[in-house]
């Protein structure tokens, strides 16, 4: 079966890794409170687990608003930067400048500003995310085949014909890459979020898990976080199949 | 009256090194319902006149006539078809032939059946829901052609649309393009660097010179339509041929 043979390596190398891993803590002695064995997390992860969901959800709402509002905004910014080359200039140097900010240095700010419901971990996600889908957009649009926008010129097709039957077309497989970047930050950006002041969440979670020591607890809800952006990133991908056939069976997928 | 006509049309580009002079004085007439021919050398202009006459490049200097007038907006009579076939790759064959349809506002579903019955002369039929990237090289270019007609604009600039083709495929779009034209009773300016495919096609042939392009000889095709593919071998085929040659290469 293909899938078998697709999957085959991942599997073995994630798996001599956890062994890899379980090898040293148990030939090296290192202390349970220092770091546990991938057993050990194991045994811990299913008590843990209706306490996981519990706050998996918070945290994957917040990843998900935040997500779709930076994937909607940017989208809506990209294509007024198609239109306006001004425009474009003169956003594009703050866009590159607002992601020298170390976001860990303003969350707190979000706290301050917006309290700590659900508010701030969304603001977080959505700048997190905003800006490889902003990118992505407006480069794939500006590589669009030149050839192909002067043909629907002479067609006599409008600024916003062109924008919707070749730009964003042609902007769609760049869009889908910046959007995998984004879903796998969008899950640690909201965790980010909750890390600095949230009463539900996994990234509250985990912060109490390491003031008492409880790695395994850490640990659980690692893999939780992984697992929810590895789900995202499927997600992507799929939805990448469903709007883009033509560019899926170009490259014989 | 002409159907194109451009007196004394002058082009040239701001290089590094100063001005390259690309097109220089070329006056040509289309009649009504021609095919007309634009034979020369890689580089000699061709395609900068028939982007001038298409709109997408101004001239510096001279005059384009189409039905006789000045037109602002070229796109009102012209269609044009590009050296590349220029397939939108995420439209299925059907939605990219009926784009220009749709761009000016026609319903899809009264467009595809327009399309629909065209689909057999085009060689596409059962290929409708088919990707561009599906199909072969001389589909596309049917494709590429089938939706530069169905804009449905008096005149069809065609620039070198079986240039990529190879030998057997092209030959048999050539004459499958006379079918076409006869069928659907277009103005037709070509461009080609196949002397042979000129003659085989034309009613009239311009031939231009090298870089800067001036035109150096103008020329009738007195063959008889409709015209056989065995016509290539007949006398007055070869002199013709050999005329349109002598005036390259001078």
């Amino acid at each position: 079966m293909v899938m078998t043979i697709k999957y085959r390596y991942p599997v073995l190398f994630i798996t001599a890794l956890l062994l890899a891993w379980e090898g040293v803590v148990r030939l090296g002695n290192i202390p349970r409170w220092l770091l546990p064995a991938p057993s050990d997390i194991m045994a811990e992860f299913p008590q843990m687990l209706p306490l996981l969901m519990e706050h998996g959800k918070y945290t994957l709402l917040a990843a998900l608003v935040g997500f779709v509002l930076a994937i909607i905004t940017a989208l809506i910014l990209a294509v007024l930067m198609d239109v306006s080359p001004a425009l474009r200039q003169g956003i594009y140097p703050l866009l590159v400048i607002s992601q020298t900010i170390p976001i860990i240095s303003v969350a707190p700010l979000f706290i301050i500003w917006f309290g700590y419901g659900l508010l701030p971990k969304i603001v977080v996600v959505a700048l997190v995310c905003f800006f490889p889908v902003v990118v992505s957009v407006s480069q794939g649009m500006q590589a669009a085949d030149q050839d192909m926008v002067d043909l629907l010129k002479v067609m006599g097709a409008s600024t916003w014909q062109i924008i919707k039957e070749v730009r964003l077309p042609a902007a769609l497989p760049s869009f889908f890459a910046g959007l995998k970047i984004a879903g796998t930050y969008s899950i640690m950006g909201a965790v980010i979020g909750e890390w600095l002041g949230a009463s539900k969440g996994l990234g509250i979670f985990m912060t109490r898990a390491m003031h008492s020591y409880q790695f395994e607890r850490l640990f659980s809800a690692i893999v939780i976080v992984s697992l929810l952006s590895v789900l995202l990133f499927l997600l992507i991908e799929a939805a990448s199949r469903v709007l883009m056939p033509w560019y899926h069976i170009e490259r014989k997928e | 009256m002409a159907k194109i006509e451009l007196v004394e049309i002058s082009k040239s580009y701001n290089t590094g090194g100063g001005a390259l002079d690309v097109v220089q004085q070329v006056s040509m007439t289309v009649g009504d319902k021609q095919f007309v021919s634009l034979v020369g050398p890689s580089g000699s202009g061709k395609s900068t006149i028939l982007n001038i006459i298409a709109g997408l490049v101004k001239q510096d200097s001279g005059r384009i006539l189409l039905d006789g007038r000045e037109i602002a907006d070229p796109s009102e009579v012209i269609s044009y078809m590009p050296q590349k076939d220029l397939l939108l790759p995420w439209r299925r064959v059907i939605d990219n032939v009926i784009l220009p349809l749709k761009l000016s506002g026609v319903r899809r579903e009264k467009a595809v059946q327009e399309a629909v019955n065209l689909m057999e002369i085009f060689g596409l039929k059962g290929f409708e829901q088919r990707y561009p990237s599906e199909l072969s090289g001389g589909m596309r270019q049917r494709a590429a052609l089938m939706r530069t007609i169905l804009a449905k604009k008096d005149v069809l600039l065609l620039d070198e649309p079986f240039g990529a083709l190879d030998a057997i495929t092209r030959f048999k779009m050539q004459s499958w393009l006379l079918k076409v034209w006869d069928r659907f009773q277009r103005t037709i300016l070509f461009i080609t660097h196949d002397v042979e495919e000129a003659v085989y096609l034309s009613d009239k042939i311009y031939v231009l010179s090298q870089r800067p392009g001036r035109i150096k000889l103008e020329i009738n095709v007195p063959l008889p339509r409709p015209r056989k593919p065995d016509i290539i071998t007949s006398s007055l085929f070869v002199k013709t041929k050999e005329k349109v040659l002598k005036a390259i290469e001078q």
